[in-house]
């Protein structure tokens, strides 16, 4: 029984699991989310309109008919059509650089109605952008900083699944085993239910997080090729990851050839598929140029747009990176393979629902390790009726983070609706009022007993959730029945899915207000330990 | 259409290999243990079904793309089979007998 591997991989799964947990929930809820960043983004900005309009040349002319009144005088030019995942068609111009030649233009963009193509003024929103970032990059804090706790976190959670599975001895007899009503039994089974099914995905997410900060963890190995000084890392990115270098102006002046003939001439290779972006770069200039890319994708990679002349019409060329185009070194296919893999761009809605139940799973099995953590040292702790400050510690934020996280996320759509429009710096509010609530709940449950701590924050996590639809159908004219009736999926899913979540906090306050955290009270036949039987600690 | 299929060929499989653990195969009604044989061939169907979904989906969706879509599914039921088998077990039957069925018809009407 007593193992010495197995006692030492317990110790180092229990506490590099507990440490840094809450983090590690924080960073897998707002990842979790980022798989619907697109979704959420449209949420965030209810002043767009589902169009009526599925003609995507239309579209297109739509919007050079609005970039030719607003940016005549840009050096580039993009429009990007409705595609699936993103229902928006958007204008974006880029213009020509001030005095200083090295220094490239400003970009500008603008949503467009796809029916009249006006423009549309949305609220100023940090959007779902700003909540995916926050896996990784956090907040409130510089980015290289971030980047070093986060790699830590995603360090210390490999090492918990990695010793979790070699102490993890009935992987196999347990593998389908959910005992409920159990007391800790049940939430060691939930643990393993959570952390087991969804190995493969765990594994992947943190692993290919790690090789994402590959820089931040191991700046060494740059450092050999390339030096330590502050142009190195720019040297290293422009030779693996630098895009072709697009051909410089060259100040002659000329006529380009019209945008329709270089799409048609793509759909001759293509077909009639589904358009995401054209752009043409050094508008009026000899060294001018389009792009075309199709939507969607080529099994897990991105398809490469065409490029043509944009004087002659010509194809010149695919676009893509250096690396990517010569012989592909197994190192960035290793890196690329990976990172693709985490992002989950190419997945159609099915894989990503099961991305982002996946997401949860592991969001929850860092929850549930982090319970039972508490659960074990209680039960001592009451046995030989002694106070355990750690104990109490963990207790509270357990409770202020395990609930505390999704309610300052819901806090965050809820500032979306309920901020005056016209707020200035609506957007930085946003996310203030999401750490506000959180650190409001992380404190929280320190002033009450544990158990009604649980209970009053599923309460006010649920009234949150099941609150924002309403708000939606109330402040903006997309209430759910019309977003359904008028086909709107993304609007209503994301309502439907608040619902759904709020509807779950309601079941869990029930459940833990009847029987508390861990069911009936024990019986002696329960008090049989997992520890005794050597499991975990 | 083939999507369905490819679910059922995999919940499938991991119903023949839950079968194989003793707590399960009493959830699902063989109160007497198998014989070595019974046993084998349970335990050897499971791993084809699932080997099988597997190499469809990888036929279908390329390597990468259908690895992701097997692993990702495989979360899914092996979760919806857990919560059957905790708390539905006599359900659990049911589905037996219609993913069992399913295929039968599938692959009679091809």
């Amino acid at each position: 029984m007593a193992n010495p591997l197995h006692q030492s991989m317990s110790w180092l799964h229990t506490w590099t699991g507990l440490l840094l947990g809450w983090l590690l929930y924080f960073m897998f809820i707002t990842g979790t989310l980022g798989y619907f960043e697109d979704e959420i983004d449209r949420w965030m900005k209810p002043e767009i309109k589902k169009s009526h309009q599925i003609d995507q040349m239309a579209m297109f002319e739509l919007g050079k008919k609005r970039l030719q009144t607003l940016a005549v005088d840009a050096q580039s030019w993009e429009i990007y059509l409705p595609a699936s995942r993103r229902p928006f068609l958007t204008i974006w111009w880029q213009d020509f650089p001030e005095g200083d030649s090295d220094k490239r233009g400003k970009w500008h963009h603008k949503i467009l109605n796809a029916d009249t193509g006006d423009a549309i003024e949305y609220r100023d929103t940090a959007g779902g952008r700003t909540l995916y970032r926050m896996h990784y990059a956090l907040h409130y804090m510089p980015k290289i900083l971030a980047y070093v706790i986060t790699s830590v976190a995603a360090l210390f959670m490999l090492i918990a699944l990695i010793t979790g599975i070699v102490i993890h001895k009935r992987i196999f007899k347990d593998f389908f085993t959910f005992r409920p009503s159990k007391r800790q039994r049940s939430w060691l089974d939930i643990h393993n239910v959570m952390s087991v099914f969804p190995l493969p995905f765990h594994l992947m997410i943190t692993y290919s997080g790690l090789i994402f900060l590959m820089s931040t963890t191991m700046p060494g190995i740059v450092a050999t090729t390339y030096g330590v000084d502050k142009e190195a890392q720019k040297r290293f990115v422009n030779e693996v990851f630098a895009k072709d270098k697009h051909p410089e102006a060259t100040g002659i002046q000329a006529t380009n050839v019209d945008m329709l003939s270089v799409i048609s001439k793509a759909k001759e290779q293509w077909g009639d598929v589904e358009l995401a972006y054209i752009s043409i770069e050094n508008r009026g200039d000899t060294h001018a140029h389009i792009e075309v890319a199709k939507s969607g994708y080529e099994g897990i990679n991105k398809p490469k747009p065409l490029i043509f002349n944009g004087v002659t019409g010509e194809q010149i060329g695919i676009a893509g990176s250096k690396a990517e185009q010569n012989d592909k070194p197994y190192a960035y296919v290793v890196y690329k393979f990976f990172t693709v893999l985490h992002e989950g761009l190419f997945a159609d809605y099915v894989l990503r629902w099961l991305y982002f139940l996946s997401g949860l799973l592991g969001a929850g099995m860092v929850a549930t390790g982090a319970i039972l953590w508490a659960a074990k040292r209680r039960d001592i702790a009451e046995k030989r009726k002694i106070t355990n400050r750690g104990l109490l510690l963990v207790e509270g934020l357990n409770a202020g983070a395990i609930v505390g996280i999704p309610i300052s996320v819901g806090v965050y759509f809820l500032a979306n609706r309920l901020l005056p429009v016209d707020l200035s710096e609506r957007a930085s509010i946003e996310v203030d009022a999401m750490f506000i609530a959180l650190a409001i709940t992380l404190i929280y449950p320190f002033f009450r007993p544990i158990i009604k701590a649980w209970v009053e924050l599923l309460l006010i996590a649920a009234l949150v959730f099941l609150l924002l639809p309403i708000v939606n159908g109330v402040t903006t004219e997309h209430n759910i029945v019309e977003s359904i009736v008028n086909g709107d999926w993304i609007m209503a899913g994301v309502d439907m899915t608040f619902l759904l979540t709020g509807l779950v906090c309601l079941l869990a306050c029930m459940r833990i207000k009847n029987k508390g955290l861990f069911g009936k009270k024990s019986t002696k036949k329960d008090r049989v330990l997992p520890s005794a039987r050597g499991e975990i600690l | 259409m083939i999507f369905c299929f490819y679910l059922y060929l995999l919940f499938f499989g991991l119903l023949l290999l839950s079968l194989t653990i003793t707590r399960h195969r009493r959830q699902l009604g063989w109160e007497k243990p198998f014989s070595s044989m019974v046993f084998l061939f349970v335990k050897g169907a499971g791993f084809f079904f699932l080997t099988a979904s597997m190499g469809l989906m990888i036929y279908q969706y390329g390597i990468a793309l259908g690895l992701v879509y097997w692993a990702a599914l495989m979360t899914l039921e092996a979760l919806i089979l857990t919560l059957l088998l905790s708390y539905y077990s006599c359900y659990v039957k049911l589905l037996w007998l219609l993913a069992g069925g399913v295929i039968i018809i599938y692959l009679f009407s091809r």
